[in-house]
Formats: structure tokens, sequence, C-alpha cells
């Protein structure tokens, strides 16, 4: 591909109703960048997000690194999805990477044309940040139940240890007695 | 000072519109009073409105999670934020303890303004959306450091993180209420000036990931308690 038009666009489904001068102008502001080989790092875990990707061919894995140093692919971006866009909210390090799964081709949408496209009152960045928000949303409220299921597995846990700690002292002196009264017969 | 005006002033939420955009929301809004001890919305309950407070005061307190402390909230303070983008069950129990007023915002009335004042609509997306990411990268934080600290807390069975991590636990706990009911702490979208002053172009694409070093913080404490604190000569 060589270019972005704004049929190219129109088969992603969060443009599908914009009117053609709003896509027109997103041919404008979106980057296409050259095709990506299989492996090829897109974005990393902990770098500043400063844009946000729309797979225009192939899927993009999403990889995080886990405390003991492995990493997992958590999810897989299908082509026509975009990717990466909270860094358009708050431009913090990126939690996972993004990383090409077979050939790919992305377009680059920065987070200053989308502050602009804003500002200027676009109907697609608002419905956009209202898509990123509504996701936030959504994941927060997924990241609340599973805090809570790991601070009630948490619990579980100290109570338990505090329980074998317990059981393990009065054994011991079970054990201590049992031993005292054998050695004095 | 005017309805509109007050909330204009008073959340953080609403401190970018102009007189105009607050009126339209407004109308928007519907007013709810409650009495002491009226319950304004129950933990598990379907929330589909978003609360300005505009005077008194409510107790939220959670079920289930732990012994949590109530948090109490009152003006300027707003409930429920997550409600106007994704409807779902309520986390904890929101009472009134004084006569309280308060605003409410439905998702509907949030979809129908979207049409009739994008402008306004957008300036409340780029005030909740970058609190809702910080609060997801701090609420996956704490579940990280939770999931950690019981796996040391199972390995080491019954010694010092034992006896110390229930406050820890508490704590957490309380962060997760009272995160919800105030304003964010963290800075709203950067204007495109801010943005051109403070950026460098996107890393391009073909740039290969290079292993970066351990995440700082908690996780890094826990892990230093679980293989001990690292040989100041280097040894081992």
């Amino acid at each position: 591909m060589n270019e972005l038009t704004p049929q190219t666009l129109r088969r992603v489904e969060l443009l599908r109703d914009l009117d053609d001068r709003e896509l027109a102008t997103l041919c404008t502001v979106l980057v296409l960048e050259p095709a990506l080989e299989p492996g090829t790092v897109i974005c990393a875990e902990g770098e500043l997000g400063r844009c946000c990707y729309l797979l225009l061919s192939g899927s993009v894995d999403v990889v995080k690194r886990m405390p003991n140093g492995t990493s997992h692919v958590i999810a897989t971006i299908r082509q026509h999805q975009f990717f990466g866009e909270v860094a358009l909210i708050d431009g913090a390090p990126r939690s996972a990477s993004c990383v090409a799964h077979d050939a790919c081709q992305v377009a680059r949408f920065e987070r200053a044309e989308f502050d602009r496209l804003m500002q200027g009152g676009s109907v697609f960045a608002v419905r956009f940040a209202s898509s990123i928000a509504t996701s936030l949303a959504g994941q927060l409220r997924n990241a609340h139940r599973r805090l809570g299921m790991s601070l009630q597995a948490l619990n579980r846990a100290m109570v338990s240890s505090r329980t074998a700690e317990s059981r393990g002292y009065y054994l011991g002196l079970e054990a201590q007695g049992e031993g005292s009264g054998h050695a004095a017969d | 000072m005017s309805q509109s005006e007050h909330i204009l002033s008073s959340s953080w939420l609403t401190a970018n519109l102009t007189i105009d955009e607050a009126e339209q929301l407004l109308t928007r809004c519907s007013l709810r009073v409650l009495q002491a001890g009226e319950r304004l919305f129950d933990a598990g309950a379907a929330s589909h409105e978003l609360w300005f407070v505009r005077s008194g005061a409510i107790e939220l307190t959670a079920d289930g999670v732990t012994t949590s402390k109530p948090v109490r909230v009152q003006y300027p303070a707003t409930l429920c934020d997550m409600s106007l983008l994704s409807p779902g069950p309520h986390s904890v129990t929101a009472t009134a303890v004084e006569p309280t007023r308060l605003y409410g915002l439905s998702h509907e009335a949030f979809l129908a303004l979207k049409h009739e004042a994008p402008n306004c609509t957008a300036k409340l997306l780029r005030a909740i959306a970058p609190a809702l990411a910080a609060r997801l990268r701090s609420c996956n934080d704490r579940t990280e450091s939770a999931t950690m600290e019981r796996q040391l807390n199972l390995a080491s069975a019954g010694t010092t993180l034992g006896g110390g991590g229930g406050g820890h636990l508490q704590a957490m706990a309380d962060q997760l209420i009272a995160e919800g009911s105030r304003a964010p702490s963290t800075t709203r979208m950067p204007s495109q000036s801010q943005e051109a002053r403070g950026s460098d172009r996107a890393r391009p694409v073909t740039q290969k990931m290079e292993p970066e070093p351990e995440k700082p913080g908690m996780f890094g404490r826990f892990k230093q308690a679980l293989v001990g604190k690292p040989d100041p000569k280097g040894n081992g």
C-alpha cells in the first residue's frame, strides 16, 4: 500500500460512519509506515507512548513481560483495529509490547495530531476519545475485580500462614513435651 | 453563584467548561436530595449515573474485599465517573451522612449530550480519560503487588510478612475505594503547544526492543525480600 484513502479507512469499524471530509482529514494525519516483517517490535513495553497505530493488514501480538522474566502474548490485534491508543490519552510508558505476528502494514497516529483534532471539535476525535475512555472504564472495572480477588487471596494466604505458624508452634511444643517425657523415662 | 457556575468551578471534571457548556450540562442533570442515613446506591446495584456532590456528605463503604474503613466524600466530589461510559455494578455502597444534594448525569443523558454539545463532551472526555488511565495503571500495579506479596507470604509461611502484611492489605483496599471519589492526581491531556514543546517523534517501528532494567517500586522490594539483599561486595 502506497497511500491511505478514505475507502481504506471506511473499512475500520470506528471510522465507518464518518463523512468523506472527515476521512480525508484523517488520511492527511495518519502516517503510513513501511511494511513490517514478522517479529518487528512496533512499540516496546516501558517506553513513553506518543502515538497509536491502526493495523491495515496482518496481525500483531500484544506481549507482556511477567515478574518472573518470561513474556506472554496477552492479546492479538486484528486487521483494521487501532492499538496503543491509551498513549493518546496520557503518554505514559507502554504497559505491553506490540510485535508483528506476520507481515504487517500499520499507520501511525500522533498524539499531537489527536490533540489538535480534539481542540478543533473533530467528530472523529470525540468519537475516538469516547471509545478509548469507554474501553478504559471497562478495563478498570475488570482490574478492580482482579484486585479484589488478589486481596482476598492474599488475605487467605496470610490467615493460612498465621494458622500454620501457630500450629507449627504448638506441634513443636507437643513434640518437645513428648521428647522430654520420653527422655524422662 | 449560579448553579452552573457552581458546577463549573467545583469539579475536576468540569473545570474547563465555559458557563454556556456548564449550563448545557446542567440541563441534562437531575437533582437528588437525600436525608441523613438514606442510601444513594448499594454495592452490586446497576450503576448508570455520575454524581456531582453539591452539598452535604456521602460515606462510601466496601463490602467483601476487606474490613476497609468507610471513606467520606463531600462537595466538590464526583462519584461513579465510570458509569458515564460503561454502566456496570457499583463496587461500593454510598450513604448520606447528613442532608445531601447531588446532581446526577445519566449514561443516556451523556450520550445525548455528545450530539447536542460535542465541545462540552470533548472537554469532559479530556478530563475523564486520563483519570481512568491513571487509575487503571495504579490498580494493575497494586494487583501485581498483591499477587507477589501472596506468593512471598506462601513461600515464607508465617515469617515477618504474615504479621506486617495486614496493614498493607488494608491500605490497598482503602486506596481502591478512595480513588474512585477524588480528583485525579495526574495532569490532563496536554495542549497541542505543550505536546509540541515536549515531544520527540515516535520511535521508528523497525527498531528492535532492548532488554530493560527491572521495574522499580513495590514489586522490586518484594523480589528483593524473596531473593535476599544483594551483596554490596558483588559476591554471589
